[in-house]
């Protein structure tokens, strides 16, 4: 007959809520924190690596190659100091692999925009929802989550977030014609919007496409700065097409030298391993430029995090074991103030075991109640290890 | 002759930590249904005669029974399962448990022990008994929301759902003021006499004591009474 101790101990942990709620709370923290951070890390741990391995070499300006293997692989908007299309270019003509421009600087709906060349699609063995690659200036994919989050869908068209909406000198925002969906892929691939790489220097505001100069400085001879034979500067003022329309493609057009493009960085396809070594040593033997291994690179960054998390492993104990010290002083306190009420019981008559029954099943019910909640709270947080990841 | 719902033989009794204090009590009886005070001075041993009266306690020597079954020589899981069955208890400041309802109060024997037997008889007649002392309608209610002789009322049911042989009530007039202390010996000695149930009262009260049938005087009793102990 253990149904009236149980039944006792649910009316006073009832009646008694906040204490039940501390007790509980005390033992959800405890157990949750430690459950939580170990499967979290080791997603973490494992998403890194898994990219990395996936991810042959990556190319860039000098710097912190950290930065330089994070911005390339998970899209992370570091201060990477950025490289050249020339460089890329160079890497090419060496015909010592496949060099792809990676352009990631810039936003649409607060989803990364990442600028890339179809052998991208390639390397990552990418599958359609939805369309294609976009093959024009102007257009985009959507990673299954972006399309998922935003609700949009092949034919619909999404807006790239201005950079500074007070400065009109800055590029404007443009609308990009979303020409595809991607498959979910479990990866970063899921949460930016690829475009083609032109189009991330139209982004950029590096090529650009406003109506013909000789109009304009007909329209408004105000937005005419400096004329130099048949060339004609003109203001920064000047409203610049938002939008690319097949039939005003001619407009388009930068004032640079295409080799100076900007990257990020250069995703490189050796051939075979003697390739790879050749690759790696002319590049780090320029001054200006570097090429890591992202596993390698990714390693050195999880031998970081292993420290890291042996110290947080480390509070993690202090803090569990502070939290159930909390609550067995708690159980001890309750125990000490119903001193009165184990005498009543026990004058009256009650089973030697029915007190200790009692205080067990209130404990054990709200540490039950605590564990359960720790890991509901646990596979929440792995469903939403992605957008975690992506704060971390 | 019927044998008595209580009694005490050559009992004797010292707490082995505390000196100075022992009681004796050659010979004590309480027959079936009869009323009994037990008055005193303090510390002269009442509420240890009813500790070992209830099997709470247990004598050096001596004898205790309740009905036919000698508590002093019993076990303690079986001294608490005789004591919840065949004993109700009336305590000085009732006692009841703040975080169950009135009813859950009265059926709190059948919650403690399976020796109380079967619940939903007992349900029944906590209703019966609770509706008999006027608390019927306060049954959900919690402790905390019934008044001074509500709280009384519940106590009185509690003792008596069992349906014990023997009513024991320590002092349950100790901070009443006359009028309700007079109100709540009243409705012990009607509801207890209507079940049939012997019962002791231990009492400062002595304005109470026409009520019952026989009153003992502790001091007379104990030969060897020196004090007892402060609790």
């Amino acid at each position: 007959m253990i149904v009236g101790p149980i039944y006792l101990a649910f009316m006073h942990a009832r009646s008694h809520g906040v204490q039940s709620v501390i007790l509980t709370l005390c033992l959800l923290i405890a157990t949750a924190l430690p459950l939580t951070t170990s499967m979290l890390m080791s997603r973490y741990d494992q998403s890194l690596r898994d990219r990395a391995e996936r991810t042959p070499l990556v190319a860039g300006s000098r710097g912190s190659r950290f930065d330089l293997v994070l911005a390339t692989t998970h899209f992370r908007q570091a201060s990477v100091v950025p490289t050249t299309m020339g460089f890329a270019m160079d890497v090419q003509d060496q015909g010592l692999g496949i060099a792809i421009p990676m352009h990631i600087r810039h936003t649409a709906r607060g989803s990364v925009v990442v600028g890339t060349g179809y052998e991208y699609t390639t390397l990552r063995s990418f599958e359609y929802a939805e369309g294609g690659w976009p093959t024009g200036l102007g257009a985009c994919v959507l990673g299954s989550r972006v399309a998922q989050k935003e609700g949009l869908a092949v034919g619909e068209s999404i807006f790239s977030d201005q950079e500074d909406l007070y400065d009109i000198s800055k590029a404007p925002a443009i609308r990009l014609k979303i020409v595809g969906v991607l498959e979910t892929t479990d990866s970063p691939d899921d949460d930016v919007v690829f475009v083609d790489i032109s189009t991330a220097w139209l982004l950029d505001g590096i090529v650009h496409g406003h109506d013909e100069a000789a109009a304009i400085a007909q329209d408004d001879p105000s937005m005419v700065l400096n004329r130099q034979g048949a060339d004609t500067a003109l203001s920064g003022a000047v409203i610049e097409y938002q939008e690319v329309e097949q039939g005003a493609l001619n407009a388009y057009h930068l004032h640079d030298d295409p080799r100076s493009l900007p990257l990020t960085s250069v995703l490189i396809i050796p051939d075979d391993q003697r390739a790879e070594t050749l690759l790696k040593t002319e590049i780090n033997l320029s001054k200006l430029n570097q090429v890591v291994s992202p596993s390698r690179v990714t390693d050195e960054l999880l031998a970081y995090v292993v420290r890291i998390k042996s110290v947080i492993d480390a509070v993690s104990v202090a803090f569990v074991a502070t939290n159930l010290m909390l609550a067995l002083l708690i159980l001890a306190l309750s125990y000490r103030m119903r001193a009165r009420e184990r005498q009543t019981m026990t004058r009256i008559g009650c089973a030697q075991w029915t007190i200790p029954c009692m205080f067990a099943a209130e404990f054990g019910g709200l540490a039950c109640v605590g564990i359960v909640l720790a890991i509901a709270l646990s596979f929440a947080a792995r469903a939403l290890a992605p957008e975690l990841m992506a704060l971390i | 002759m019927t044998a008595p719902a209580a009694s005490f033989a050559d009992v004797a009794f010292t707490y082995p930590e505390r000196d100075g204090f022992a009681l004796a009590v050659p010979s004590l009886e309480i027959a079936p249904s009869e009323r009994v005070a037990c008055v005193g001075h303090s510390g002269c041993g009442k509420t240890t005669l009813i500790n070992l009266l209830s099997g709470v306690l247990v004598p050096q020597r001596g004898e205790v029974r309740v009905g036919d079954v000698v508590m002093s020589r019993l076990s303690e899981p079986e001294r608490r399962a005789q004591r919840i069955r065949r004993i109700g208890m009336v305590f000085q400041e009732f006692e009841l448990l703040d975080y169950l309802s009135a009813l859950d109060n009265i059926l709190l024997p059948y919650r403690l022990s399976p020796a109380t037997g079967d619940m939903v008889a007992a349900r029944r007649r906590s209703r019966a008994l609770a509706s008999t002392l006027g608390v019927g309608h306060l049954l959900n209610r919690k402790p905390t929301r019934l008044s001074q002789g509500e709280r009384q009322r519940v106590a009185v049911c509690r003792a008596l759902v069992t349906q014990p042989e023997l009513v024991i009530a320590d002092e349950p007039t100790g901070n009443l003021d006359p009028k309700n202390a007079s109100g709540v010996i009243e409705l012990l000695l009607e509801h207890v006499t209507t079940s049939g149930a012997a019962m002791l009262v231990v009492t400062h009260n002595h304005e109470l004591l026409k009520l019952f049938d026989r009153v003992i005087h502790l001091d007379t009793l104990n030969q060897q009474s020196v004090a007892e102990p402060s609790p």
